[in-house]
């Protein structure tokens, strides 16, 4: 229900501005104008209905349905009843011509309920989409269409003396043909408001297979036919035994039909707004009755959900659960639209309803990926399948998946997501391979390098809890957030490292060669424009070991990496 | 058909534009609120130049970073006149000596942040150039002792000379450690050869302080440092000896 409330939305502007178009293109016509050079092409509307009938006489066939109900092919099969009937001379109760009558009664006898009030498992299901072709100034006419429908009637009742099961079913399509079906839609602009009238009367050929049989009398009689393709063989038997075998008489009649024309009938009369409609109804024979449809100038949908962005969750192992949703004129065609969802290479994605098919696709996403270069940009689409020459598909909807920057829920699993992801980007300065993650820092120590203290560490680079990911040089006062900070203290950390192996080189660092005790050796100091002889010779709060890190920070391009940041909150997420 | 249309055209635009270039400007006084309405609906530039309003409150922030950032940028703003860049450091200045926020040391540093702010606030007053001069000077003689001393460092640092005997007096007399590091650092700069005898006491001075780095903790006299490179800037010797001791050597 939310779902539909959300995909509902404000505004549904095809329908809001087909009436007023129907109205132009009728109009249209009216306004006189100078002879064309070529013929116009006429106006078109296109439309779709879902017509429904569960119940008695949803379709007219079935020894148990016609007993019960009666019907347009009643008449037929109870004639055949009526000859088979005559083979059991020595039931009683039955003259040797039963009338319907007759027949009837023969059937309610012993029966201690009123069968019309039995259910009917009897079902009809047509979809029809057409196209009407303008023919006057008001109103418009089947040019084509297609009728696809199906049915079933599975009615089986068990009344103790009598069994009647019912077993048919059949589906198919057909063209609509303007010689033998109409469909036409009248617009009067003279009432208040302008109101239209949609006359449907088709009917199509709805053959049917299956079996029916009808066994009473304790199993002493059994009358069934078989059909198929038209086709109905009949058979009667008398305790089980064939009744031509004791009768002498052919108990195998057959019947070479037409198939059944199923007529659909509907009028709908309604102001312009209702060019989408739906009704309900119970009919003379108390079937439920539904019909669905919808008029429009053409078929369009777009997408409306996901947004243009996705994030994966922060518990492990990282879960996009999301939907695909699409608007539809007319919304029917929903059903017709198939997903795809894009491959985010390391991540499961499942979707649900499993074939991705309708207006609505839920699909989940597990795990996190393990390169950042899988984050971003993705596109998500719903294409039309069966319905695709009538609508076009809608845009691709564009998002963008980010990971949830604080997580960590990431394949490595025992560090940030930031770090995981980040170190694969620009910001990371090639030096993933020499970078560690320690949690266990001073809370204002964003980065450190540990080869001064440690010759195993010399070749490595520690990176901090970044806190709030915003800080500023402490030297040149350049700040910076989020993922430039990051590149920041890797600059800062791997500056360090460099400057180590290059002012102490392959036997470390030596105390005798640096009088200061600054970390810089005594020789390099001039090239910096620092002093020997002083601790820090700028005089800003820091030994003279820290001024060229902090210098070499603000050679970050600052953004360089704003493009790879797929965290969220992130450079490209909103956040910083 | 065509012709006639295209004359038809030519005339109404001839009537409806060329025409009207000839009436006497009617719109500024029919529609004198048109022009501020139209301007309303130009979006703001996505990354605007921070002008002094959001400078002042980037002084204010109450995040220090911030704070020193927003200091920083400030002599690459020559669009903003000097003296009122001054005018909202030399305020900034005046706030943070008044209201530290007793912040630890940075990363690495062996000051406080707030010592680490207030040197960078004094450094970038000394380099927002001469139009800067008057805004410093009156904080000289009229400021509190604190910004006082300050605004004499930032002349000092910015090359004015004749606030040479202040500094020296500053460097012998203040019992800010971080006014007396900046005092011993600025006589180095004026190349004041009067200032050797202070700064050779100096070399002496007690004022020490701790820091944490990358090859671990370490202790500093920056009073000390700053004199030492004070007197190697105006040509003395300066020998370091162990445990942070220096010794002038006359030439």
């Amino acid at each position: 229900m939310l779902i539909d409330d959300m995909l509902r939305g404000p505004v549904q502007p095809v329908h809001r501005l087909l009436p007023i178009l129907l109205i132009l293109a009728v109009l249209g016509a009216l306004v006189p104008a100078a002879p064309p050079a070529e013929a116009a092409t006429p106006a078109t509307i296109s439309g779709v209905m879902r017509y429904s009938v569960h119940g008695l006489l949803a379709y007219p066939a079935g020894i148990a349905h016609s007993l019960i109900g009666g019907s347009l092919g009643g008449p037929v099969i109870l004639a055949r009843i009526t000859n088979a009937l005559r083979l059991f001379t020595s039931l009683p109760g039955l003259s040797d011509n039963p009338s319907m009558q007759e027949m009837n009664d023969f059937l309610r006898e012993g029966v201690p309920v009123d069968l019309a009030q039995l259910g009917i498992d009897s079902t009809y299901d047509a979809w029809l989409e057409f196209t009407l072709e303008q023919q006057s100034d008001k109103s418009f006419g089947l040019q084509s269409g297609v009728v696809r429908w199906s049915t079933a009637n599975r009615t089986h009742f068990d009344l103790g003396d009598h069994q009647l099961i019912d077993d048919l079913h059949g589906s198919g399509s057909a063209t609509l043909d303007p010689a033998t079906s109409s469909i036409t839609l009248t617009f009067n602009f003279e009432d208040s408001p302008a109101t239209f009238e949609l006359d449907v009367d088709v009917t199509h050929p709805a053959p049917i297979d299956g079996t029916s049989v009808w066994r009473f009398g304790q199993g002493a009689g059994e009358i069934s036919y078989e059909e198929h393709g038209g086709r109905r063989v009949w058979d009667v038997k008398i305790g089980g035994v064939p009744a031509g075998a004791i009768t002498g008489a052919d108990s195998g009649m057959v019947d070479e039909m037409e198939p059944f024309n199923y007529p659909i009938s509907y009028l709908r009369r309604a102001p312009l707004s209702e060019l989408k409609g739906r009704e309900t109804w119970l009919n003379v024979a108390d079937a439920q009755m539904l019909v669905e449809y919808e008029l429009f100038d053409s078929c369009t949908a777009w997408i409306e959900e996901p947004g243009d962005r996705m994030t994966f969750d922060d518990a492990p192992p990282g879960r996009i659960d999301s939907f695909g949703g699409a608007a539809v004129e007319p919304q029917a065609w929903g059903d017709d639209l198939e997903w795809t969802f894009p491959d985010i290479k390391g991540s499961k994605l499942t979707s649900d309803p499993g074939d991705r098919r309708g207006r609505v696709v839920k699909f989940l996403y597990e795990g996190l990926p393990e390169k950042n270069s899988v984050f971003g940009e993705q596109e998500i689409r719903a294409t039309f399948t069966s319905a695709r020459e009538e609508c076009d598909d809608p845009e691709p909807q564009r998002v963008r998946v980010f990971f949830s920057r604080d997580a960590s829920n990431n394949p490595d699993g025992s560090v940030p997501n930031w770090f995981y992801y980040w170190k694969q980007t620009r910001a990371g300065q090639g030096h993933a391979a020499a970078m560690r993650y320690d949690p266990g820092c001073d809370s204002d120590t964003l980065g450190y390098f540990e080869g001064y203290n440690d010759r195993s560490q010399e070749n490595l680079i520690y990176i901090c809890d970044l806190g709030d990911f915003n800080t500023s040089n402490g030297v040149t006062g350049s700040y910076t957030e989020g993922i430039d900070t990051f590149a920041h203290v890797v600059l800062h950390e791997w500056t360090h490292l460099e400057n180590y192996h290059d002012w102490w080189g392959a036997s470390g660092y030596d105390e005798k060669l640096d009088r200061d005790e600054d970390l810089v050796r005594d020789t390099r100091e001039s090239a910096y424009g620092l002093s020997p002889k002083l601790k820090d010779s700028l005089g800003l709060g820091y030994r003279d070991v820290e001024y060229p890190a902090f210098l070499q920070e603000d050679t970050w391009p600052m953004g360089a990496a704003n493009r790879e940041d797929w965290a969220n909150p992130g450079k490209q997420s909103g956040g910083s | 058909m065509r012709p006639a249309l295209l004359l038809l055209s030519l005339l109404l635009l001839f009537l409806g534009g060329c025409g009207r270039r000839q009436t006497v400007n009617p719109i500024p006084t029919i529609f004198p609120e048109a022009t501020p309405a139209a301007v309303t609906t130009v979006p703001p530039a996505p990354t605007a130049t921070p002008g002094i309003a959001s400078l002042r409150d980037g002084l204010g922030h109450p995040n220090w970073q911030v704070r020193l950032a927003t200091a920083r940028r400030l002599p690459e703003r020559p669009d903003i006149p000097a003296a009122e860049r001054a005018a909202i450091l030399l305020e900034a200045l005046e706030r943070e000596i008044a209201s530290p926020g007793d912040l630890p040391p940075p990363e690495g540093a062996y000051l406080s942040a707030d010592a680490l702010l207030r040197l960078q606030l004094t450094r970038t007053l000394s380099e927002l150039g001469p139009e800067a001069e008057p805004a410093l000077r009156r904080a000289v003689e009229s400021g509190p002792d604190a910004l006082r001393a300050r605004a004499i460092l930032a002349l000092g640092l910015a090359g004015e000379a004749d606030v040479a005997p202040e500094v020296r007096a500053l460097l012998r007399e203040s019992d800010d450690e971080e006014i007396r590091m900046t005092a011993a650092r600025v006589l180095g700069i004026l190349n004041d050869r009067d200032a050797i005898p202070d700064l050779e006491r100096a070399l002496s001075d007690p004022f020490s302080a701790t820091g944490k780095d990358h090859g671990g903790s370490f202790t500093i006299y920056p009073v000390r440092e700053q004199a030492g490179g004070a007197l190697e800037a105006l040509g003395m010797t300066v020998e370091r000896l162990d445990n942070d001791q220096f010794r002038l050597l006359h030439p």
